[in-house]
C-alpha cells in the first residue's frame, strides 16, 4: 500500500496546479490582448516613464522630507489605518483564502487546521512580496529616506500578519457585532492621539499598538476554528481566487465579486420594505433597484464623490479661472461617475433578461443623480463664498449649474442607453454641440458670471417652447 | 414575419466554438425540445437568444424584430425560465412579480389575477413576502417560473422546466405549457427528462458538440431515444 502524502505535500500540489491554471489563463488572455512586440515597447516606455517621474519628484525633495517628518511624528496613524483596512475587509472577506479545494482536502484524511495555517502563511508571504516590491519602487523613484520606507514596510507587514486572525474571526460574526468592532480603531486612534500629547517618543505609542494587537491575537487564537461559516468562507474565496480582472475582461466571462452583506443588507430587511410595491406608484420599483445599486457600490461612489470635492477645493485657491475649470471638471466627473452605475443596473441577469422600460429607468435614475449632487452644491456654495468677490452672482451661477448639470446627465445617460440597448442611432450633433458649449461656459463661469443669465434665459425659452409644443400636440391628439 | 428565426449562429468562448453555425425556426403554437448531452450547447442557445451570451455570427429575430435591431422590443416578446433561478436577493417573491409586471407592461388587475392564480396553483401563496434566501430551491424555481408565465409573449424559453419542481408543480407546469401553446406561444425547452417531454413536445432539435445533428417530429421519439442512449 502506498504511503499517503502529507498535508503539506498535498497543499503544495494544489497550490502548484492553481498557479499553472492561472498561468495558462493569463497566457490565453495576454495572447488576445498583446503581442510580443507591443509588450517590449510597453516595458520600454514604462521604464522611461519611471525615470521621468523620478526626475520630477527629485525636484520636490523638501516637500517629501516635510511629509516624512509629519508621518514619523504620527506613525501610529499609519498603523491604525492599516488595521482598519483589514477590519473593513472583514465584512466581505475572511482574509485567509481557504477555498473549496482546501475544504475538499479536509474531507479526505488531511488536517484542516494545518491547511488553514499554510493558507495564512501563504497570504502573508504574498502580501510581504507585494509590499516589498512596492517599497523598492517607491525607494527608487521618490526622495523618501531608506529608514522611513523600511519602517513603514516592516510595520505594514507586521500589521497584516497580526490582523490575519482578527479579520478571520470577525468575518464569522453577525453583522451588528462586526459594526461595533469596526468602530474600535477610531476609539484606539482617538486614545492614541490624546496620548501623543503626553508621550514624548512616538516609538512607545507604536509599540503599544503592536502590543495590543499581540494580546488580541493571543485571545482570539482559540476561536479560529470555532463557529466558522465554512460555506460562506469557501464561496467568497473561490470568487476571489478566480476573479482575475484581466482574464475576465479578455475572456468576457464575468465573475461577480462577493456581495457585501453589510449594514444596509440587514437594514433593508425590515417589515415595511417586505411589503409589495405600491400598485398605483410603479416608480417605487425603480427607486428600490436604484437604491440597492448605490448602496452596493457605495465605496466606489464615495471615492468618486470625494475626488470631485478634492478637485473643487484644490483648484479654488489659485485663480477664479481655475475655480471655473474645477467646477467644469468636477461636474463632468461627477456626472460620469454617477451615470457609470446606470449600466451596472442591467448587469444583473434577471434585470438584463427583462424588456426594460428604458425611459422610466432613465428618468428615475437621473433623479437620484440630482439628489446625490446636493452635498456637492453645499461645498460649491462654500467655495464660491470664500473665493469669489462677486456674491451677487452666486444665486444665478448656482441656478445655471443646475441647468448645465441636467444637460450633462441627459447627455451621458443617452450615450449609456445607446450602449446597452445596442441602438445604432447616435446622439444628435446639436445636443453634442450644446453640451460642449455648456462645458466652456462652466470653465468661464467664475470669471464671466453674467453668462449665467444667458444660460437661464435660454433654458426658460426652451422650456416654454417645449411645453407649448407638447400642449399643442396634446390638444391636437385629444381633438 | 411570424415566428422565431435562429439563423447561422456561431458562439465561441476563448476561441472554442460552443455553437457552430446553428439554424432553426419555431412556429407560433408549437413546443420544441432541445435535446443533447451535457455541454451540447442547449443552455448557450437560450442565453444567446436572451443576449446574455454574445454571438460571433448569425442573426436572431422574433416576429420580424431582430435581436440587434431593437433589443428591447425583441425582449418584450419573450420570457425565460432558467435552469437555476436567478432572483434578486433584495426583492421578495411578490416584488419580483411586480417588477415583471412593470417591465412587460401588464395591466395591474390582470397582473394581480395572474399572480393569485399561479401562486395558488403552485402553492406559494404564503411565501409571497419572503426573500429568495429564505425559500427552498424548489420554491425559488416556482417563483422564477411564475415570473416568466405572467406576461403573454410570443416565445417562451424554458431551461430544464421540471428541475427542482415537485410532482404537482411539474404537472401544473406541463398543463400551463400546453395552455400557452394553445394561446399561440412558441415554446423552446431543454430537458433531460425525455419521457416527460415526449408527451407534449411537437418537435425536437438534437444537438451534439455545438452542432445540430437532427431536427424532427417528436413522434419519431423512439428512434431518437435509441440514438440518445
Amino acid at each position: 500500500m502506498s504511503k499517503l502524502p502529507s498535508t503539506r505535500q498535498v497543499y503544495q500540489k494544489i497550490k502548484k496546479s492553481r498557479k499553472q491554471k492561472k498561468r495558462m489563463l493569463y497566457r490565453l488572455a495576454f495572447g488576445v490582448a498583446f503581442d510580443r512586440t507591443m509588450l517590449v515597447y510597453l516595458t520600454f516606455f514604462l521604464v522611461l516613464g519611471l525615470l521621468w517621474v523620478h526626475d520630477i519628484l527629485k525636484q520636490t525633495e523638501p516637500i517629501f522630507l516635510v511629509a516624512e517628518n509629519i508621518a514619523t511624528d504620527y506613525f501610529f496613524l499609519i498603523l491604525i489605518v492599516a488595521s482598519m483596512r483589514s477590519l473593513s475587509f472583514s465584512f466581505t472577506r475572511p482574509g485567509v483564502r481557504f477555498s473549496s479545494a482546501e475544504l475538499l482536502l479536509s474531507m479526505l484524511p488531511y488536517d484542516k487546521k494545518k491547511l488553514w495555517y499554510y493558507n495564512a502563511f501563504e497570504k502573508n508571504k504574498r502580501f510581504s512580496q507585494v509590499i516589498v516590491a512596492t517599497a523598492a519602487l517607491v525607494y527608487l523613484i521618490t526622495p523618501f529616506t531608506f529608514l522611513f520606507i523600511f519602517s513603514v514596510t516592516l510595520s505594514l507587514i507586521l500589521i497584516e500578519c497580526l490582523m490575519t486572525i482578527p479579520q478571520w474571526v470577525i468575518y464569522q460574526l453577525p453583522w451588528y457585532i462586526k459594526l461595533i468592532i469596526t468602530q474600535a480603531p477610531f476609539v484606539i486612534g482617538l486614545w492614541a492621539f490624546g496620548l501623543s500629547f503626553f508621550v514624548a517618543n512616538p516609538i512607545y505609542l507604536t509599540m503599544s499598538i503592536f502590543l495590543f494587537l499581540v494580546i488580541v491575537n493571543f485571545l482570539l487564537f482559540k476561536r479560529v476554528f470555532q463557529r466558522v461559516r465554512w460555506h460562506d468562507v469557501v464561496k467568497t474565496n473561490d470568487q476571489l481566487i478566480w476573479n482575475i480582472f484581466f482574464i475576465s475582461k479578455m475572456s468576457k466571462i464575468e465573475i461577480k465579486p462577493p456581495k457585501r452583506q453589510g449594514v444596509y443588507h440587514h437594514m433593508i430587511r425590515n417589515k415595511r420594505l417586505k411589503r409589495p410595491f405600491s400598485w398605483t406608484k410603479p416608480q417605487s420599483i425603480y427607486h428600490r433597484n436604484i437604491f440597492l445599486l448605490f448602496t452596493e457600490q457605495k465605496e466606489q461612489m464615495l471615492q468618486g464623490f470625494f475626488g470631485v470635492i478634492f478637485i473643487l477645493i484644490a483648484l479654488s485657491f489659485h485663480h477664479p479661472y481655475l475655480l471655473g475649470v474645477g467646477i467644469a471638471l468636477g461636474t463632468i466627473l461627477y456626472v460620469q461617475i454617477a451615470v457609470s452605475f446606470f449600466v451596472e443596473l442591467f448587469k444583473d441577469k434577471l434585470i438584463f433578461s427583462l424588456p426594460w422600460r428604458i425611459d422610466r429607468w432613465e428618468k428615475y435614475f437621473a433623479r437620484w443623480v440630482f439628489v446625490g449632487s446636493i452635498p456637492l452644491f453645499v461645498v460649491l456654495i462654500g467655495v464660491l463664498l470664500l473665493f469669489t468677490d462677486q456674491w451677487i452672482w452666486i444665486p444665478f451661477l448656482l441656478l445655471s449649474y443646475v441647468i448645465v448639470g441636467k444637460y450633462f446627465v441627459q447627455f451621458v445617460l443617452k450615450s449609456r442607453v445607446i450602449l446597452i440597448t445596442k441602438q445604432s442611432k447616435p446622439i444628435s450633433q446639436v445636443f453634442s454641440v450644446i453640451v460642449v458649449l455648456l462645458f466652456l461656459y462652466l470653465m468661464n463661469s467664475t470669471t464671466k458670471p453674467a453668462f449665467s443669465i444667458l444660460v437661464i434665459l435660454c433654458e426658460i425659452i426652451r422650456y416654454t417652447y417645449v411645453n407649448r409644443t407638447l400642449l399643442i400636440k396634446g390638444e391636437q391628439h385629444n381633438g | 414575419m411570424d415566428g422565431f428565426q435562429f439563423s447561422h449562429v456561431t458562439v465561441s468562448i476563448q476561441k472554442k466554438h460552443i455553437l457552430d453555425d446553428i439554424s432553426f425556426e419555431l412556429k407560433p403554437g408549437t413546443i420544441t425540445a432541445l435535446i443533447g448531452h451535457n455541454g451540447a450547447g442547449k443552455s448557450t442557445i437560450m442565453k444567446t437568444i436572451l443576449g446574455l451570451q454574445e454571438k460571433d455570427e448569425g442573426a436572431i429575430s422574433l416576429n420580424g424584430v431582430g435581436q440587434e435591431e431593437d433589443f428591447i422590443q425583441f425582449k418584450q416578446q419573450l420570457a425565460y425560465i432558467p435552469e437555476e433561478p436567478f432572483l434578486l436577493s433584495e426583492l421578495t417573491a411578490m416584488q419580483h412579480f411586480q417588477l415583471y409586471g412593470e417591465s412587460y407592461q401588464i395591466d395591474t388587475e390582470n397582473l394581480k389575477e395572474k399572480i393569485a392564480m399561479y401562486a395558488s396553483e403552485l402553492e406559494i401563496t404564503d411565501k409571497l413576502d419572503e426573500y429568495p434566501e429564505s425559500l427552498s430551491k424548489g420554491m425559488r424555481q416556482k417563483v422564477q417560473t411564475i415570473c416568466a408565465l405572467l406576461p403573454d409573449v410570443s416565445l417562451l424559453l424554458v431551461d430544464e422546466p421540471f428541475m427542482g419542481l415537485d410532482v404537482y408543480g411539474s404537472d401544473f407546469l406541463e398543463k400551463i405549457l400546453k395552455l400557452k401553446k394553445q394561446e399561440n406561444t412558441a415554446i423552446l425547452l431543454t430537458s433531460h427528462q425525455l419521457d416527460r417531454i415526449k408527451g407534449f413536445a411537437d418537435h425536437y432539435i438534437m444537438l451534439q458538440q455545438g452542432k445540430v445533428v437532427n431536427i424532427g417530429y417528436m413522434e419519431d421519439f423512439d428512434v431518437l431515444k435509441r440514438r440518445f442512449d
